[in-house]
C-alpha cells in the first residue's frame, strides 16, 4: 500500500534462513575491508589508542589471572571455562579412536571401504596441494569413525553448538573425520569436487518409534570459528538388521519385524517415487546474476576468436571433439557476453601484480560449480590458476536481473506445473503405502497383544533401542564431519560441587555427562557452583579425568537419588582404581 | 485517553520475547563478545564469529525495511563493512554488540531512502496492527485499522521506527534502548507519546472527514 510518506507492506514473506545464508560472504567482506580500510586518526590520537589498548591489555591480563589462574578468584562458566582450552582437546590423549590409512589413485579417484561397511566415493582428481595444484598419483586417505558417547569423549571433539549466540548440544547419528596426504603433506579437496560419505552408523530411538528415521542435519566441524557449521540435511535410510533377529518371539523380536517391513515400504517409495519423478524432467533454475563488486579485482575478456579453424590432418573423431568444444564456446559468449570476471573472495593468496605484470598468450576457463570458475592463464609454460565469478556491472545487471526474475518465474511455474502433474501419481502411491503401513502396524500391535495376554509384559514403548542406519553426505572439505540435530535443553537444573568419596574436591576439571536415551556427551566446568543441566525422566552419567589418569563416576542409581527440590548438591565421585590405558578400559567403567 | 494502567499493559506484552533477548544477551555472551571485538580490531579475520551470529538478524531487520532481497544484500554487506572499518572507535558499555550493529543497519537503510529519494517500507503482519488497535483499546477493527494505516504515514522516521521495533517486531523496551541509544525508561515514554500522537491524528482526520 503506497502512502505518502511510507509503503506498507502488509504480511510479507521474509526469505528463509538457508536464502540469507546464500548472501553471507565473510571473504568477501574481509576482501572489501582489505580495500577500503578505516581512515588513520591522526597520530596525537593514535598515540593515545596505544596507551589505551596498552591499559586494556594489562586489564584483560588481571582478568585472565583473576578468573583462570588465581583460584580465590571469581569462578567461571562452562562456556569461559571451555574457552581456556583447545577447540579439540582429547582427555586422555594416549587413548583416542585410531585412523584406518588406505592407498587410492589420486588422478583416477576410487572407492574406500571401511570396516563396517562404510564407503568413500573419491572423484578424480579430487585433491590439491597447499598450493593449489591437482595432485596425481597415489594419496593416503586417513579416515576414522565415532560412533558413541565413548567415541566422543576420547576423540575431544565437542558437541556443543553455538547458533547465534544460542547453546545447543548436537546429538550425532555418527561422526567421521577424513584427511588425506601425499608425501606426509596435507591435501585439500580441489574446487568443484566432493567427495561422497556413505556411514554406516547407529541411532538411538525410543523402541515405540521402529522404522521410522529421525531427521539428521550434517555440519562440519570449524576450528578456527570454534563451531560446527550447518552444511544440510542428512540423507538417512534404515539398514536392514536380519542378524539381530531372534528365533523366538518376544516384543522385541516382533517390533524387529515390524521395522523390517517399515523399512522394505520405505524402500518402496523411494524407489517408486523416484520412478514418477522421472516421467517429466525437472525443470532446470536459472542462475542468479551477480552484481560486480567495486573493491574486487576483475578480468575483462571475450570470446571473439569463436570459429576453430581445422588442421587437415583432424580425424572424424577429433572434429567431433572440436565441433563440441565450438558449440561450448558459442554458448560461452552468448551467455556471457558483457560479463566480466571478478576474481573470488577464495582467492585470498592471489597475487595481482604478478597477474598483472605479464601478457598472456592464452587462457582456460573450466566451470566448476553454479557460480566459480577456474581460469587458467597461459603464456609458454607458465600457468596462473585463479577461481573467478561471473559478474555484471549498471545496465547490464539490472538488465541481466530483469531476465533472471521473468525466467525464474517461469521455473516456478514450470515446477508448479509439474508437480500437479505428477500429484496424482503421487497420491495413489502414498495411498497404497498408507494402507500397508497401517496393515503391518495391525498386525503388530495384534502380535504384541497376544504376547500380553500370555503374561509377557514387556514396557516395549519405554524403553530406547539402536537402530542401523545408512547416513549419506558429500563434504568439500576434509576434517570432521557430523551427522547430528541440536537437543533441545534438559528440565533439571542443580548447582553443584564436586568431591570423590575421599572428599577430594575437583574444582577446575572438565565433567563429561551423558543421557542414556541422547548420543551424545556434554562438557562442564567443576568449579563451585556450576549448572548441571539433565533429564530426570533418563538415565545419566557424569565422570571427570583426575590426574592420575583415572576416571571419577557418578553413576544413574546417584543420579535419582538428587533431590530436585534444592538448588544445590554435592556430587561424591566415585574414583575407579584403575589408570585407564585402553578405550575397552573407559567402556567396561562408562557401561550404564 | 491512556490511563497508567493501559500503558502498563502496553509495556509487559510479549513477555516471551523479552525472556528470549535477556537470554541471549546475557553477560556471560556480552563479555564473549567483547573478547572477540578485542581481538577483531587488531585481526579482522576474528570478526567472523559477529558476522555469522548476526546476518541473519541484521538482514531480517533490514528487510522489513526494503522487501527487496538483493538491496538487503547489499545493504547488509555495507553495515557488516561499516561496522568493521568502524570496529576501533567501538566501545564496550554493557549493552550487546548487536544494538550498534542494528543501529549502523537503521542508519544505512535511512542513507540508502535518501539517496534514491523514495519512501521507505513498514512491514507489519495483520494481527500485529490488530494488537497495536487492541493496545489503543479500541473494538472497532476494521475502521480503525485504515486510520491507523493512514496516521502510521503522519509519523516521522525516527517515531515509526521506535512503533515498528516495539508492535511489528516485538522487541523489548530494553533491547530497543539500547539499539536507539536511550535509556529504558526513555524508550517507555517515547512510545506512550508516539501512540497518543497516533490516536490525536486519527481524531483529527475523522473530524476533517465528518466537517466535509
Amino acid at each position: 500500500m503506497k502512502l505518502n510518506n511510507y509503503n506498507i507492506n502488509l504480511n510479507p514473506k521474509e526469505p528463509s534462513g538457508q536464502q540469507i545464508e546464500k548472501h553471507m560472504d565473510f571473504d568477501a567482506l574481509l576482501g572489501q575491508f582489505a580495500d577500503n580500510p578505516p581512515p588513520k586518526a591522526p597520530s596525537k590520537v593514535r598515540w593515545l589508542y596505544y596507551a589505551g589498548g596498552a591499559v586494556a591489555a594489562c586489564l584483560i591480563g588481571f582478568m585472565v589471572y583473576t578468573t583462570v589462574i588465581s583460584p580465590s578468584g571469581p569462578e567461571m562458566t562452562t562456556t569461559e571455562y571451555l574457552a581456556t582450552l583447545p577447540y579439540i582437546n582429547p582427555p586422555i590423549p594416549a587413548v583416542q579412536p585410531t585412523f584406518a590409512s588406505e592407498k587410492l589413485s589420486a588422478t583416477k579417484g576410487g572407492v574406500y571401504e571401511y570396516e563396517n561397511g562404510s564407503r568413500l566415493i573419491v572423484p578424480p582428481a579430487a585433491f590439491i596441494d597447499a598450493k593449489g595444484q591437482t595432485v596425481q598419483g597415489d594419496v593416503s586417505i586417513r579416515y576414522r569413525e565415532f560412533h558413541d558417547f565413548v567415541d566422543f569423549f576420547l576423540s575431544g571433539i565437542p558437541m556443543e553448538y553455538d547458533s547465534a549466540g544460542i547453546k545447543y548440544q548436537l546429538e550425532s547419528a555418527g561422526m567421521v573425520e577424513i584427511y588425506a596426504e601425499q608425501n606426509g603433506q596435507r591435501l585439500n579437496v580441489a574446487p568443484g569436487k566432493k567427495i561422497d560419505v556413505e556411514l554406516v552408523s547407529e541411532i538411538v530411538v525410543p523402541a515405540a518409534n521402529r522404522g521410522r528415521v529421525p531427521a539428521y542435519n550434517i555440519y562440519r566441524l570449524d576450528t578456527e570459528r570454534r563451531n560446527w557449521v550447518y552444511d544440510g540435511v542428512d540423507d538417512i535410510s534404515l539398514l536392514e538388521e536380519e542378524d539381530l533377529a531372534e528365533s523366538t518371539d518376544n516384543e522385541a523380536s516382533i517390533q524387529r519385524k515390524l521395522d523390517g517391513e517399515l523399512a522394505r515400504i520405505q524402500r518402496i517409495e523411494a524407489k517408486e517415487l523416484a520412478a514418477i519423478e522421472a516421467t517429466i524432467p525437472k525443470p532446470v533454475a536459472p542462475v542468479r546474476p551477480q552484481r560486480a563488486d567495486a573493491s574486487a579485482p576483475v578480468f575483462n575478456f571475450s570470446f571473439s576468436e569463436d570459429q576453430i579453424v581445422y588442421s587437415e590432418d583432424v580425424t572424424q573423431e577429433e572434429r567431433a571433439n572440436i565441433d563440441q568444444a565450438q558449440a561450448a564456446l558459442t554458448d560461452l559468449r552468448r551467455q556471457y557476453e558483457n560479463t566480466i570476471w571478478q576474481i573470488a573472495a577464495s582467492n585470498a593468496d592471489f597475487n595481482r601484480q604478478a597477474a598483472a605484470g605479464i601478457d598472456w598468450d592464452d587462457m582456460k576457463l573450466r566451470q566448476l560449480n553454479e557460480r566459480d570458475y577456474e581460469l587458467t592463464l597461459i603464456n609458454g609454460n607458465n600457468e596462473m590458476k585463479v577461481t573467478v565469478n561471473p559478474v555484471l556491472m549498471g545496465e547490464d545487471y539490472d538488465n541481466a536481473m530483469a531476465k533472471f526474475n521473468a525466467t525464474f518465474k517461469e521455473y516456478e511455474r514450470q515446477l508448479a506445473e509439474r508437480e500437479e502433474q505428477l500429484a496424482d501419481q503421487k497420491q495413489v502411491l502414498e495411498e497404497r503405502l498408507a494402507k500397508e503401513r497401517a496393515i503391518a502396524e495391525l498386525e503388530f500391535d495384534q502380535q504384541i497383544k497376544a504376547l500380553r495376554e500370555n503374561g509377557q509384559d514387556v514396557a516395549a514403548t519405554d524403553a530406547v533401542i539402536r537402530q542401523k542406519v545408512l547416513n549419506r553426505f558429500r563434504v568439500s572439505n576434509l576434517g570432521v564431519w557430523n551427522c547430528d540435530r541440536p537437543l533441545p535443553p534438559f528440565m533439571v537444573r542443580v548447582k553443584g560441587e564436586f568431591i570423590d568419596d575421599e572428599s577430594n574436591e575437583y574444582a577446575h576439571h572438565t565433567a563429561y555427562l551423558v543421557n542414556k536415551d541422547f548420543n551424545t556427551v556434554s562438557r562442564l566446568y567443576t568449579g563451585k557452583g556450576t549448572n548441571v543441566v539433565y533429564s530426570n525422566t533418563a538415565d545419566n552419567i557424569l565422570w571427570l579425568v583426575t590426574k592420575e589418569n583415572k576416571l571419577a563416576v557418578f553413576r544413574p542409581e546417584e543420579f535419582k537419588r538428587i533431590n530436585k527440590d534444592k538448588d544445590d548438591y554435592t556430587f561424591v565421585l566415585n574414583v575407579v582404581d584403575k589408570a585407564i590405558e585402553t578405550e575397552d578400559d573407559v567402556r567396561r567403567i562408562l557401561q550404564f | 485517553m491512556f490511563s497508567n494502567l493501559q500503558i502498563s499493559r502496553t509495556l509487559v506484552k510479549n513477555p516471551v520475547r523479552m525472556d528470549s533477548y535477556k537470554k541471549s544477551v546475557s553477560n556471560e555472551l556480552m563479555q564473549e563478545e567483547w573478547a572477540i571485538i578485542q581481538e577483531a580490531k587488531n585481526n579482522p579475520a576474528k570478526f567472523r564469529p559477529l558476522y555469522n551470529r548476526y546476518y541473519e538478524p541484521i538482514f531480517k531487520y533490514i528487510f522489513r525495511r526494503t522487501t527487496d532481497e538483493s538491496l538487503t544484500a547489499e545493504i547488509c554487506s555495507k553495515v557488516f563493512l561499516k561496522s568493521l572499518q568502524q570496529l576501533n572507535r567501538y566501545q564496550f558499555k554493557g549493552v550487546p554488540f548487536s544494538a550498534w550493529l542494528y543501529r549502523i543497519a537503521s542508519n544505512e537503510v535511512a542513507q540508502h531512502y535518501r539517496n534514491v529519494q523514495k519512501n521507505r517500507v513498514i512491514s507489519l503482519e495483520e494481527h500485529q496492527l490488530g494488537d497495536l488497535i487492541d493496545k489503543m483499546e479500541e473494538t472497532d477493527h476494521q475502521n480503525y485499522r485504515n486510520a491507523l494505516i493512514h496516521a502510521l504515514d503522519e509519523l516521522k522516521e525516527t517515531d515509526v521506527q521506535l512503533i515498528e521495533m516495539r508492535f511489528f517486531e516485538q522487541r523489548p523496551f530494553k533491547e530497543i534502548a539500547d539499539i536507539l541509544n536511550i535509556t529504558e525508561s526513555n524508550a517507555k515514554v517515547k512510545t506512550y507519546r508516539i501512540l497518543e500522537k497516533l490516536r490525536k491524528i486519527i481524531i483529527a482526520k475523522s473530524q476533517q472527514g465528518q466537517a466535509r
